[in-house]
C-alpha cells in the first residue's frame, strides 16, 4: 500500500511543506514512509495554496488506515498550520542483512586494490617491497623505481636508528628540504634524542637535548613540550610501562621517517601522501555525514574492518 | 566437511567478481552516479512565451508587453533542468536594456513555474529582482539581498551542491546566497516585465564573467581540508596493506616490507592487542601453501597446482561444485591454448570441461574459453583477456579465497572472507551512494574507480 499512497499523493499540494515524515502504526505493526518519498512525490501547485487545510485533510482520508501520523520539520512560514505535530526524529535504520547486501552489490577490482597497494609502496619509499609486488602481481609501479631508491635509503636509516646518517643523505638531496621545515628538523632531532635514550647513553643525551632541542623548544611552544615528553623517557627506569613509552615503539621510528619521506617528495614535486590514508580519512569523514541521516553497521576498528551492530 | 558446498560457492563468485571477467558491471547506483547529465543550452520556446520575442538562436529575450499587472511577465527557462551530478551549475544573464522600471529577474523554477509570473512569486521558484533587489522565494515580498541590475550588467545565478545553496553574482562578484530547501528538478529561469528591457543569456556557451572554477575549486579544498584535518592513527595503513598481502599470500612482498618497516610485527597490534592477533593468526592460516599455489597457478602450472591442492586439500577438489577443480581445468585450457597446442586443449576440454556445459554458474567463462578455438589470433579476439595475466591472478585469488574458507578458526559469520582492505573499500562506497542518494542524487559523485587510477584529485 505504501508505493500507491506515493503516487496517489502526486497531484496533492502542501506548499508550506518542506518535508513530510509520515509514521504509521497499524495494529502494532510500525512501518514509516521517508521524508525522501513525499518530498519527491509532492508537487506544489499555486493554485492550491488557500485549500491547503483541505489538501491535508483529503489525503488523510485517502489513507485511511493510518492510524498516527507525525509531521516533521513541518512550517518555513508562520501561516497557521491545522494539523498536530510531533517533533519525532526517526532515522533510517539498516540491519546488518540489509546493509551487508548493499556492500556486497559494491564491486571493488582486485587491480584497483594492488594498484593502492603498490601506490602506498611506492609513496612510502618501500622500494624492494614494491619490486617484490610487482613480481608477484603485476602491477606496474607509478613512478620510476630507480628514483625511490634515495629516499628508500633516507628511511632505511631512520628505521635503524640512524637519525645523523638519514639527516646527511637529505642534505645530500637538497640541504633546503630542512633548512625550510623547522618542524621536520625539531622531529628529526627528537628521534635522535630518543635514540640516544634507547642505547642508554643518558650523559650524552642529556647534552644533546639541553645543547640541539631546548634552543627550539623556546622558540616554539609546541617543540618544547614535545621535548619535556621525551625527557621524561630518563625518569623511568622501566620504559616499557611508562607513559611516554609509545616514543621508543618501532612506530615513532616510521612515523619519523614517513614525515621525512613526504617532505622530500614534496620538493620532487610529487604527491607526498599516499592514496590509502587519504581513503581511510575519506570513510571517516563519510560514516560521519552518513551518521546524521541514518543507522547502519559503521566499521570503527579498521584494522580488522569487522561491521559493528548498527545503532537504533 | 567445514565449509558447506554453497558457501565455497559464495566464496569463488566473490573472488571471480573481483575481475569482473569480460563485462564490467556496475550496480544500478553506480551507473546513475556516472551518467554524463545534459545541461541547459539555451531558452526553452516549446513552452509558450507570451510577452517576449526570442531571438533566432534562443538565447536572447526582448519583453513586448505593457508590464500592467502580475500575470503578463514576460518569463522563460531553459530547455533543460540545472545538472544536479556536479558541485555546482552556473549561468548569466548581460542586461542589454534594462528597459522602463528594470523589472528583470535571475532565479531557478520547477517545472510547474508559469511563466506569466516571475520566479520568486509563486512555491518552488527562487529570483533575484533587479527593480528592487529583492531575493524572492514562494512568495510576493521579497527580502533585501543585493544591488539592483542597470544596463550593461551581467547577472549570475547558481546552485552550489554542496552547501546546497542558491547563489547568485553581479559584475562577477559574489553577491550572496541562500539555503535551498527542495530537491526538485530546478530550471535556470529569467523573468522580464517592463517595456523595451532585453537580455542575453549566457548558458555557458561564452565565458563566464564570474569565476566559477575559483568557486568550484574553493569548494573542493573545503571540503578536502575538512577530511585531512580527521584523525587516522598513523599505523593504520601500515597494518591495512600488511594484512592485505596476508590475506592474498603475497609472500615475498611481505617479507620485504616487514624486513624494509623494521618489525615483523604490524605496529597496530601494540595497541589493538585483542583484535590485533587474531587477525594476524587468521590471515596467516595456510599461508606458505596459499603463496606455493598462487606461484604456480602465475606460473601457468596448472597441472602443478592442481598435484599440490589434491595433497593439501583434497576436498576442495572434490565438493559438489567441483568450482575450483572447474577454474583450474578452464585454466590449463587456456593455457594450452596460449602454448598454441591446440590439439591438447580439444582433449582437455572434451575430458574435462564437456560435462559441465550444461552447468549456468559455468556458463560464460566456459563459453568465452571454448570460443578461444575460433580465433586464428586469439590475442586479438574479444575474448583474448582470458590470455592475459589477469586470469591467472584470479584464479589464483579465487584458490586462495576457498583455502581461506577451511579455516576452522573462522566463525561462522565470516565464511565470505575479504581483505580488510576490500573490506574498507566496500564499505567506503557503499556509504558514499547512500550518503548521495539521500541527498537526491545531487552533488558531485565518488568515483572511487577514477580516484584509485588517479584521472582526477581526491574529488
Amino acid at each position: 500500500m505504501i508505493p500507491s499512497l506515493s503516487m496517489s499523493m502526486g497531484t496533492i499540494s502542501l506548499p508550506f511543506l518542506r518535508s513530510l515524515k509520515l509514521l504509521t502504526n497499524h495494529h502494532d505493526d510500525s512501518w514509516e514512509i521517508g521524508g525522501d518519498v513525499i518530498d519527491g512525490g509532492l508537487t506544489f501547485v499555486t493554485a492550491a495554496w488557500a485549500s491547503t487545510a483541505r489538501g491535508i485533510d483529503a489525503f488523510f482520508a485517502s489513507v485511511d488506515k493510518l492510524d498516527v501520523i507525525t509531521l516533521r520539520e513541518h512550517l518555513y512560514e508562520e501561516e497557521d498550520f491545522p494539523c498536530k505535530q510531533k517533533m519525532s526524529s526517526s532515522k533510517k535504520v539498516y540491519t546488518r542483512e540489509e546493509w551487508q547486501k548493499k556492500l556486497n552489490e559494491v564491486k571493488i577490482r582486485k587491480a584497483d586494490m594492488n594498484k593502492l597497494v603498490m601506490n602506498f609502496f611506492v609513496t612510502e619509499g618501500y622500494v624492494e617491497a614494491a619490486e617484490k609486488f610487482h613480481k608477484e602481481t603485476g602491477t606496474e609501479p607509478d613512478m620510476d623505481l630507480g628514483t625511490i631508491t634515495d629516499r628508500m635509503e633516507v628511511r632505511k636509516a631512520i628505521q635503524c636508528g640512524n637519525v645523523q646518517d638519514a639527516i646527511e643523505r637529505v642534505n645530500d638531496l637538497n640541504p633546503e628540504i630542512l633548512d625550510t621545515n623547522p618542524q621536520l628538523f625539531f622531529h628529526l632531532q627528537q628521534q635522535r634524542l630518543i635514540e640516544l635514550i634507547r642505547s642508554g647513553k643518558v650523559e650524552e643525551a642529556l647534552e644533546f637535548a639541553q645543547e640541539e632541542l631546548a634552543p627550539r623548544g623556546e622558540e616554539n611552544h609546541a617543540f618544547l613540550q614535545e621535548l619535556e615528553r621525551t625527557v621524561a623517557l630518563l625518569a623511568f627506569e622501566d620504559t616499557s610501562s611508562c607513559p611516554v613509552g609509545e616514543l621508543l615503539d618501532v612506530s615513532q621510528r616510521q612515523k619519523t621517517a614517513s614525515e621525512l619521506n613526504a617532505a622530500i617528495l614534496t620538493s620532487q614535486s610529487h604527491e607526498k601522501d599516499p592514496k590509502l590514508p587519504g581513503l581511510l580519512k575519506m570513510l571517516i569523514w563519510v560514516q560521519n555525514q552518513l551518521d546524521e541521516k541514518v543507522s547502519y553497521p559503521r566499521i570503527n576498528d579498521f584494522a580488522t574492518a569487522a561491521l559493528e551492530d548498527s545503532v537504533s | 566437511m567445514v565449509a558447506p558446498a554453497n558457501n565455497s560457492v559464495n566464496v569463488v563468485a566473490d573472488a571471480l567478481s573481483l575481475y569482473d571477467f569480460g563485462g564490467g558491471r556496475k550496480t544500478p547506483e553506480e551507473e546513475e552516479m556516472e551518467e554524463e547529465e545534459e545541461a541547459p543550452t539555451h531558452i526553452n520556446t516549446k513552452r509558450s512565451l507570451q510577452f517576449l520575442v526570442i531571438s533566432v538562436d534562443k538565447l536572447s529575450a526582448k519583453y513586448t508587453g505593457d508590464g500592467q499587472h502580475a500575470n503578463d511577465v514576460g518569463a522563460f527557462q531553459g530547455n533543460r533542468p540545472a545538472p544536479v551530478r556536479r558541485i555546482l551549475y552556473y549561468f548569466e544573464i548581460y542586461i542589454k536594456d534594462r528597459g522602463n522600471k528594470g523589472t528583470i529577474s535571475i532565479g531557478f523554477t520547477d517545472e510547474h513555474f508559469k511563466t506569466s509570473r516571475q520566479p520568486g512569486w509563486d512555491p518552488n521558484t527562487y529570483g533575484y529582482h533587479g527593480d528592487d533587489g529583492y531575493l524572492y522565494h514562494g512568495h510576493g515580498r521579497g527580502d533585501p539581498f543585493g544591488p539592483t541590475f542597470h544596463t550593461g550588467d551581467t547577472v549570475g545565478a547558481g546552485i552550489n551542491y554542496a552547501s546546497q545553496e542558491f547563489f547568485f553574482t553581479v559584475n562577477g562578484k559574489l553577491v550572496g546566497s541562500r539555503h535551498k530547501d527542495v530537491k526538485c528538478p530546478l530550471y535556470p529561469s529569467v523573468g522580464l516585465h517592463s517595456p523595451n528591457e532585453r537580455v542575453d543569456i549566457n548558458f555557458g556557451q561564452n565565458p563566464f564573467v564570474f569565476n566559477i572554477e575559483a568557486l568550484a575549486q574553493e569548494e573542493r579544498e573545503k571540503l578536502q581540508g575538512e577530511i585531512e584535518t580527521l584523525h587516522l592513527p598513523f599505523s593504520i595503513s601500515h597494518s591495512v596493506v600488511r594484512s592485505y598481502l596476508l590475506h592474498y599470500g603475497y609472500q615475498e612482498t611481505l617479507q620485504a616490507f616487514d624486513a624494509a618497516s623494521g618489525s615483523m610485527v604490524p605496529p597496530v597490534i601494540l595497541t589493538t592487542q585483542e583484535n590485533g592477533d587474531k587477525m594476524l593468526e587468521e590471515e596467516c592460516y595456510a599461508l606458505e601453501h596459499r603463496r606455493k599455489l598462487r606461484q604456480l597457478i602465475r606460473n601457468g602450472e596448472i597441472n602443478g597446482a592442481l598435484a599440490n591442492l589434491e595433497t593439501w586439500y583434497p576436498h576442495l577438489l572434490k565438493d559438489e561444485t567441483l568450482m575450483i577443480k572447474f577454474l583450474l581445468d578452464c585454466q590449463q585450457f587456456i593455457e594450452y591454448i596460449k602454448a598454441g597446442s591446440l590439439e591438447a586443449a580439444v582433449i582437455h576440454a572434451q575430458e574435462n570441461l564437456a560435462s559441465l556445459l550444461g552447468i549456468s554458474l559455468y556458463q560464460s567463462l566456459l563459453q568465452d574459453c571454448i570460443a578461444l578455438l575460433a580465433y586464428e589470433h586469439p590475442r586479438e579476439s574479444p575474448v583474448g583477456h582470458l590470455l592475459m595475466l589477469g586470469q591467472r591472478e584470479a584464479v589464483a585469488d579465487a584458490v586462495n579465497s576457498a583455502i581461506l574458507a577451511t579455516d576452522p578458526a573462522l566463525s561462522s559469520s565470516r565464511r565470505s572472507p575479504q581483505s580488510s582492505l576490500e573490506k574498507l573499500l566496500r564499505q567506503l562506497t557503499a556509504c558514499h551512494i547512500e550518503r548521495w542518494l539521500l541527498n537526491g542524487g545531487q552533488g558531485e559523485a565518488c568515483r572511487l574507480h577514477r580516484l584509485l587510477r588517479g584521472k582526477e584529485g581526491p574529488w
